[in-house]
């Protein structure tokens, strides 16, 4: 990673605030419709919602953090100059340790496992919300209950405990988008998005895995795409629905 | 075995409220044919609003009808504000 980063950390900062406005619109939006009706897997919705805009801001204010060192250390430009060493804590020389896997990194530090366990905690919300929040109905068009529930909210929280935060968010995602496309009736923009975080997520495990910045950087890239596929989702609806 | 279909508690809702704003002043037969649910999940669901706020219940000519209340009527606007957002999340009306 010798080259200059800062473009393109500028980049997904701001990718992370238009997706952080995002999902603050679906909290104000679905929290009115909860005021209103008082479902309780509208909650559900809005805590996952509040917790993934919680997460885009802090990454958003983790690549501002990011963009200011490139431009003050420039790593690239100056490769043999003094960068500061996460490890070590105080300024050295040489290739400095890239933040994705230093001890400050993605993945290692607490406060990105903390991160990490946040989104993992609002996907539970939303598969929750979906789970809770759906009726199943029979041939004619009638609804019925169904007991299915408890069995997805089960086997999520058999994932949580079992895997980890990475693989377990991947596989909540997986059934949140399973559940959400098996209407038949088109692909909702939820469906795409929930695959997309899905697939950061494991893409952010062969980061770990490989040590690879690059794979993280990618990671981190889907993440605001996910919520701005959901965004462009419900534009075009506007427009066309 | 046939795929399963299914439909949201809001979309529901949505229809529920929907039929007795249309109509004005309903009865619970109305409102099961409206919104297409079986008569137990139809009282259910109506008692529910009810005890929200969302629907009041009169006596016309001896029978029990319902109607929107404010707050109903108020619900029934941010639902259809939602709903295209609701259904861009999965959940379908």
């Amino acid at each position: 990673m010798g080259y200059w980063l800062a473009p393109y950390y500028m980049f997904l900062a701001l990718l992370d605030v238009v997706a952080a406005f995002i999902a603050c619109y679906v909290v104000f939006r679905i929290g009115k419709l909860y005021a209103s009706i008082r479902e309780s897997w509208l909650s559900f919705l809005v805590a996952g919602y509040a917790l993934l805009a919680i997460a885009l801001v802090a990454s958003a204010i983790s690549y501002g953090i990011a963009t200011s060192e490139e431009f003050w250390h420039t790593p690239g430009t100056h490769p043999h100059g003094p960068s500061w060493h996460h490890e070590t804590m105080e300024w050295g020389y040489g290739v400095p340790p890239h933040w994705a896997y230093g001890a400050s990194g993605r993945g290692v530090s607490p406060f990105w496992v903390g991160i990490e366990a946040l989104l993992l905690i609002s996907y539970v919300l939303i598969l929750a919300s979906v789970l809770t929040g759906r009726v199943e109905v029979g041939e004619s068009g009638i609804a019925t209950r169904t007991n299915t529930v408890l069995g997805f909210v089960g086997l999520g929280l058999g994932i949580v405990v079992g895997l980890g935060l990475n693989i377990a968010s991947a596989a909540v995602l997986l059934v949140a988008a399973a559940l959400v496309v098996s209407e038949g009736k088109g692909i909702p923009s939820a469906g795409v998005g929930y695959v997309l975080l899905a697939v950061s997520h494991v893409v952010e495990v062969l980061a770990i895995q490989y040590l690879s910045a690059d794979l993280m950087l990618i990671a981190e890239g889907l993440r605001p795409v996910a919520l701005l596929v959901i965004g462009a989702g419900v534009g075009a609806r506007g427009r066309h629905g | 075995m046939g795929r399963k279909k299914y439909r949201s508690q809001a979309g529901i809702i949505y229809d529920v409220l929907r039929t007795v704003m249309e109509y004005g002043e309903v009865s619970m037969t109305h409102i099961m044919y409206g919104a297409n649910l079986p008569f137990d999940r139809t009282k259910e669901i109506v008692k529910s609003l009810v005890s929200r706020g969302l629907l009041e219940d009169v006596r016309v000519n001896g029978k029990v009808m319902y109607r929107l209340t404010g707050r109903g009527y108020e619900a029934l606007k941010e639902l259809e504000k939602a709903k295209r957002l609701l259904e861009e999340l999965g959940f379908k009306f």
